[in-house]
């Protein structure tokens, strides 16, 4: 029977000792803001390079590419990210893939994705 | 609020709470208590023998008195006999009191109502009596005189028994002064003679030493589950230490996987070489890519990818 309460005892102690430690562990996502961001801007890229259809600017061709290739990497980004620096991480990659999208857009004179100047965290 | 909060470089409440359990531990048990005086072993040994009879025999008497017989003829009155052996008894703290005598008292006080009568081997090498008075031999349901059981009962009984002992029998002399108990209670007691009281074992108390071990270990308590606490603490601190450091690798490890993967894309499709330098200087390029690719493959630590990332600078503006 005593030892059960030193069992009690010693498990006190040590939520006591580690738990005020342990809780704060987390407060890298402590708010979920940037992973809806990040998923957001990488849908809207993968709206404008999945379906590419041939376009005969060579250099508008190039910048679709390149968009696409930023569609990967920023999927493959989201996909491992864990903190709110890899999200942010995943929408930079995420918009300039859309940068590429709006200046190829521009150069074969259609209207594409608008990127607004955000307040970068890092 | 770090400076203002501290005594001594120690956060005010802990030096406060010290202060507290050093006074509660002085209150407990640095100052002196009223505790009875510790019974010994021995004394232990022959309290326990007069639990259910008036008469104890150590191992070793020399039957100078016949146990048996003295038994049946003190019956239930509230006298108590011990026959010690012939091993010398250890000296008392006072030079002046034999050692048997101190014995007796030391039993007398455990046996509170009862007289004692302890036969040991005296510091003379004689196997002879000492007598006592219980401390509540008279008590308010018995008020009596204590002083008529002490030295005018053996005086009277010594009289008695005087030609009557020899060497080697010593049973007149409990004879004789269980008869002068007798003449002496039916003076005393015309109600009746009190009964001799069952003999209650005495507490166990504990000694200095074990004073000192309980405060030992009530410190060895403190002092572990504090050490405990702040070992659990130092841990708690280590792993979140190393979880985020491995975050921060691993943050750096995808930001330069996404600075690759944005340098393939330009050396995959670099723009038509307007020379055959321009071909050459692309083709290093490539080169110099899949040298960095597998430095990245390698890298490990928050340095091998610092590394990683200077080569990947140059990289990126050899390509622009």
């Amino acid at each position: 029977m005593i030892w059960v309460w030193v069992g009690i005892a010693v498990a006190l102690v040590g939520a006591g000792a580690l738990v005020p430690v342990l809780a704060g562990r987390d407060k890298r996502l402590s708010s979920n803001d940037e992973a809806v961001a990040a998923r957001s801007r990488y849908h809207q890229l993968g709206h404008y390079v999945e379906d590419v259809e041939h376009l005969d600017d060579a250099q508008a061709a190039a910048l679709m590419r390149t968009a696409r290739e930023r569609y990967h990497t920023a999927g493959a980004t989201l996909a491992r990210a864990t903190s709110e620096e890899d999200f942010l991480l995943a929408m930079r990659v995420a918009e300039e893939g859309l940068s590429a999208v709006s200046e190829a857009y521009r150069r074969i004179g259609r209207t594409g994705p608008r990127i607004k100047k955000r307040k970068r965290h890092n | 609020m770090a400076g203002a909060g501290k005594w001594f470089g120690v956060p005010r409440w802990m030096v406060v709470a010290v202060g507290v359990a050093v006074l509660l531990a002085y209150g407990t048990f640095g100052r002196s208590v009223e505790q009875p005086a510790p019974v010994s072993a021995q004394v232990r040994t022959i309290v326990d023998g007069l639990r259910t009879t008036s008469v104890y025999e150590a191992p070793g008497a020399p039957g100078k008195i016949d146990a048996a017989r003295a038994r049946q003829l003190i019956g239930d009155r509230p006298i108590v006999l011990v026959l010690l052996g012939t091993e010398p008894l250890p000296p008392s703290d006072d030079e002046f009191t034999q050692p048997g005598q101190d014995l007796c008292e030391q039993i007398a006080a455990v046996v509170t109502t009862s007289l004692v009568i302890v036969y040991a081997i005296e510091k003379d090498g004689r196997y002879g009596p000492s007598y006592c008075v219980g401390p509540e031999f008279s008590n308010p349901q018995n008020p009596v005189d204590a002083g008529n059981y002490d030295f005018q009962l053996i005086a009277r009984a010594e009289v008695a028994w005087q030609y009557r002992v020899t060497e080697a029998d010593l049973f007149p002399q409990v004879e004789e002064f269980v008869f002068a108990f007798d003449e002496q209670a039916a003076q005393d007691y015309p109600n009746g003679v009190p009964r001799r009281a069952p003999v209650i074992p005495p507490p166990p108390t504990p000694d200095t030493l074990q004073t000192w071990q309980i405060i030992l270990s009530l410190a060895g308590i403190l002092v572990g589950t504090i050490a405990l606490f702040v070992a659990l603490r130092l841990v708690g601190r280590l792993v979140v230490r190393r979880g985020a450091r491995d975050a921060e690798t691993r943050h750096r490890s995808e930001a330069t996987s996404a600075r690759l993967n944005k340098l393939a894309d330009r050396i995959l499709h670099p723009p038509a070489p307007k020379d055959a330098a321009d071909a050459r200087r692309q083709a290093d390029l490539a080169g110099e890519y899949v040298l960095v690719l597998g430095e990245f493959e390698a890298a490990t630590t928050p340095a091998g990818l610092a590394g990683v990332n200077e080569r990947l600078d140059e990289l990126e503006e050899a390509a622009t």
